[in-house]
């Protein structure tokens, strides 16, 4: 009877684990901003935020005064993309890192580096952009 | 030849579906450097092979290989990543089993249902989708979709490239103005409403279909509103690989030789088509 049961289950995992991700993605859309176009929530072609309304800045601080503004390089893409699909702190402070190194390798450093994620909203009938800040981290380079 | 195909769409709904999604699979090329061999190799090996796509062993890989795609590229991966994992789950939990036809329908019937209902409830949860902002901008923004909205509309090539130049200054300038983005024409207007309306109502078709029961009124046209829907969508939205999974998916859950078995079919086709020719390109160099 039990064995049956499961077995029923098994042919059904595949549905279990579909709601399991569609609440996963809410989930991270509610708390820690991720796209609703990504994530498994089948949010595709229904907002503006995602990846091109999306941007990050990033800075290079002196006293709390920012100095630069500090180009994310290249090879850093992907994990910027990463940062603007899901601005979570973990996301950020891996750009950080990743920044500090780049620095490091070019002989620049700055006390603190500030890293920012925004979003843009748009007026429904201009399409002229508002920004909102969605996250942002001050690291402090070792 | 006609004896051959009438003879293959006499194949079980099990077969018809794990072809066409290893079809798919070939087709799409999807994944990164470390999985896109596999998969393909994996996809190709059992469309070879007698009887491959019945091998446990074929849908172990092919799972385990999609979804190592949606965690290595987590959150990047597209919706239709996690759908194709799933499917390829589907196939794996199914294969060798008494009951292959009726579970591989029920997932299907099921997981196309739920996806529909979740992009409806995006659409009407999202703060600008309803009133048209999210179609405005990405009727202007996306160079996908340009050829459609100036074949669509009285909109021209080169009042999109002012649109898009005026949003970058916005964005990315102290540039601070009052000038509209959005070119003042009403048929741009009229082809927001509908793009927007259209999308919501024909997922919502779909959604209601799909998850309806069995044998309802609305269950028995479960067929026709999924083959509107990718005959319409898929001629516009740059997405084939969805378009064939979910084909692939409903090929599982519709009868044995019937009518809407032969539709599914030819749809698989035409969105391959859509996305060789690009038609809109086509129409909007022939007609502007």
């Amino acid at each position: 009877m039990i064995y049956d049961k499961l077995k029923w289950l098994f042919s059904y995992l595949p549905i279990l684990l579909f709601i399991v991700i569609v609440l996963h993605h809410y989930y991270l859309v509610r708390f820690e901003n991720l796209s609703p176009w990504l994530g498994g929530g089948y949010g595709m072609f229904s907002t503006t935020d995602y990846g091109p309304s999306r941007y990050i800045k990033a800075y290079g601080l002196k006293d709390n005064i920012i100095k630069e503004e500090i180009k994310i390089p290249l090879k850093h893409s992907k994990v910027a993309r990463k940062l603007r699909s899901l601005p979570s702190t973990s996301n950020l402070q891996d750009l950080a890192l990743d920044i500090d190194d780049y620095l490091k390798s070019t002989q620049h450093s700055y006390p603190h580096i500030r890293i920012e994620v925004w979003s843009s909203h748009y007026d429904k009938k201009s399409l002229i952009p508002t920004f909102n800040l969605l996250n942002v981290i001050n690291h402090k380079p070792i | 030849m006609i004896k051959d195909i009438q003879h293959y769409l006499q194949k079980d709904a099990f077969e018809i579906s794990a072809q066409f999604t290893l079809m798919t699979l070939l087709f799409n090329q999807v994944g990164n450097n470390f999985s896109r061999p596999f998969i393909l190799f994996f996809a190709a090996l059992a469309i070879l092979l007698v009887n491959g796509f019945k091998q446990r062993f074929i849908w172990i890989t092919l799972f385990f290989f999609t979804s190592f795609r949606v965690v290595y590229e987590w959150p990047m991966a597209d919706n239709h990543a996690y759908l194709l994992a799933l499917w390829c789950l589907v196939l794996l939990v199914s294969c060798n089993n008494n009951l292959k036809e009726k579970i591989i329908a029920n997932n299907a019937r099921i997981l196309i249902g739920l996806v529909f209902l979740l992009a409806c409830i995006q659409k009407i949860l999202s703060p600008d989708y309803l009133d048209g902002t999210f179609f405005q901008y990405l009727l202007l923004t996306d160079n996908r979709f340009e050829d459609f909205t100036v074949l669509f509309s009285d909109i021209t090539y080169q009042q999109i490239d002012n649109a898009r130049e005026l949003l970058g200054l916005y964005q990315f300038s102290s540039f601070s103005s009052e000038k509209n983005i959005v070119p003042d024409s009403s048929s741009f207007r009229i082809l927001v409403l509908s793009a927007t309306w259209w999308n919501l109502i024909d997922q919502l078709a779909v959604a209601c279909c799909f998850l309806a029961p069995n044998n309802s009124f609305l269950n028995r046209k479960r067929d026709v509103s999924l083959l509107v829907f990718c005959l319409t969508t898929y001629a516009v939205a740059p997405v084939p690989g969805f378009g064939w999974l979910l084909v692939s998916m409903a090929l599982a859950q519709c009868r044995n030789n019937s009518n809407i078995r032969i539709a599914y079919i030819c749809t698989f086709f035409i969105i391959l088509f859509y996305s060789n020719v690009y038609i809109w390109g086509l129409l909007a160099d022939f007609f502007t």
